[in-house]
């Protein structure tokens, strides 16, 4: 049977890192690469026996990257505090390491929000894969790069992205920053097309193409603040092109 | 403080979290014959700036703007008083004009203040705010705030004159925080539906943010505003979508 590595990075996730660690106590080894946070996460975190180490934020390729290098398994699993493996997802993984097709495998993700899940709103995500030659690139909504052939998972990860209203704006917000900045760097420019079409489009893109229309006020929220967040980063952008905030 | 005066003025002010504003604030208002702000437990150093410099200032748990403004003039030691918002910046000319107003018996029982928004580097000119205008000096025995919990307006019984200087609105300061106040603003407004038994429909979700989106961008001519007055409008759009959001919420208990 090949080992599993899980790599959680943290920062002030106390509430919820215990039913995350919970949830992969099938696991060899847990890594938390945590960004110095204030609260008690690191202390939940060697109370699990996990391998904790710490590390300054710069962006959140380079805080997994760090991980990696951490990690003995022969495979990694990566999640975030906020997100549980499923039951059946644990025996899925299991099952499929036992006798593996591929050398990584995307995994799936309701959208909880609101209090209920969005079925419609699945992402699938690369996230389990074997520790051979793997790292991830780019400053937010960071990529992990393998090689060899993907695969996917069936069950579910279940994915508490909600932490009310005013949270998610502001999470919004601050990843906004980030891709601005990204663009910014690539030499990108931004125009009424930014400013007007990209957000109307995703918010299309979400609500019809994606069928949010079918989860009701959460599915309407959801690709509404997505296209909010669309904006936020192109007048991010404007803002880091004047020098101002 | 003295005053040559024959009006004694009170200045009042409501705030919190503003200590980057009280200096320039008591500065500009250093002709008044007392200045007293209510704040709202700042956790910034802005009642120590605030007392430091002079001003009574008076704590007090903040609920909604109507309420906090009102206790404020309550507190008033004069009939007249100037009622400014900490992140508005008066000119000399309108300071003068304030002034020479008070050597006089007032011609009004109040006096509003043309308005210019500062945003995105520059003043907008259109956006909505081409005909912004305040009531900032009154007779506080003559007015009373009405009851709403936030866009308070002043009701005035009596005379209201328009002065001939503007004032200068510093209400953004950064992006992300002007989204946070108006997700405050929208959120008090969802009380205030909440309130009174309002329950949103189709019409508050999907007609309502884009007849607030055109008003701004077409109607009252955002257009010319450039690319801020794009981004003034759709922000301000966004937050009528929040308002009702959050009613939507508050029927359901989610937070």
């Amino acid at each position: 049977m090949p080992t599993l590595s899980v790599i959680i990075p943290t920062y002030n996730e106390a509430d919820y890192l215990e039913d995350a660690l919970f949830s992969v106590n099938f696991a060899d080894e847990v890594i938390v690469i945590d960004s110095c946070s204030t609260d008690h996460t690191k202390a939940i975190a060697m109370a699990a026996n996990c391998i904790v180490l710490e590390r300054t934020f710069d962006n959140f390729s380079a805080q997994k990257n760090a991980a990696i290098a951490k990690a003995t398994g022969d495979w990694i699993l990566f999640m975030d505090a906020d997100e549980r493996v499923s039951k059946k997802l644990k025996h899925e993984i299991l099952t499929e390491l036992a006798a593996p097709k591929h050398n990584a495998y995307l995994l799936k993700f309701p959208h909880f929000y609101m209090n209920r899940f969005l079925y419609h709103h699945i992402g699938k995500v690369k996230r389990l894969a074997k520790n051979d030659d793997l790292y991830f690139e780019g400053a937010v909504h960071e990529k992990l790069i393998t090689k060899g052939s993907v695969g996917k998972l069936k069950n579910y990860m279940i994915h508490y992205t909600y932490k009310g209203l005013t949270h998610y704006l502001k999470k919004k917000d601050s990843y906004a920053w980030f891709q601005a900045e990204t663009r910014l760097n690539k030499g990108k420019k931004v125009g009424f097309m930014q400013l007007a079409f990209k957000p109307a489009y995703r918010f299309f893109h979400s609500y019809i193409i994606k069928r949010g229309f079918i989860d009701g006020i959460p599915g309407l929220a959801v690709a509404a603040i997505n296209a909010y967040g669309v904006f936020s980063r192109y007048v991010k952008q404007l803002l880091l092109e004047q020098n101002k905030n | 403080m003295a005053s040559q005066t024959s009006i004694k003025i009170s200045a009042l002010a409501i705030c919190y979290n503003e200590a980057e504003h009280v200096a320039n604030y008591v500065e500009q208002l250093a002709f008044a014959d007392e200045v007293i702000f209510i704040d709202s437990y700042s956790t910034d150093d802005t009642v120590e700036r605030a007392k430091a410099l002079g001003v009574r200032v008076i704590q007090r748990k903040f609920d909604d703007f109507s309420t906090q403004r009102n206790f404020a003039l309550a507190q008033a030691t004069h009939d007249w008083v100037l009622f400014f918002d900490l992140d508005e910046e008066i000119p000399e000319a309108l300071s003068c004009e304030i002034q020479a107003l008070c050597l006089e018996p007032p011609v009004a029982d109040a006096f509003e203040v043309r308005r210019r928004f500062f945003f995105f580097g520059k003043f907008l000119r259109f956006s909505g705010w081409r005909n912004d205008r305040v009531v900032r000096m009154f007779n506080k025995h003559k007015a009373q705030y009405n009851g709403d919990l936030v866009h308070e307006k002043l009701l005035v019984k009596g005379k209201t004159a328009t002065l001939k200087n503007s004032l200068a609105h510093y209400s953004y300061t950064d992006f992300d925080r002007y989204n946070e106040k108006l997700t405050q603003y929208s959120k008090l407004q969802a009380q205030q539906l909440y309130a009174q038994g309002k329950r949103p429909t189709c019409y508050h979700f999907f007609i309502r943010p884009w007849y607030r989106f055109w008003k701004q961008y077409v109607w009252q001519g955002g257009f010319l505003d450039g690319k801020a007055g794009f981004i003034v409008s759709y922000v301000h759009a966004f937050a009528v979508f929040k308002r009702y959001l959050q009613l939507w919420m508050m029927y359901r208990k989610i937070n």
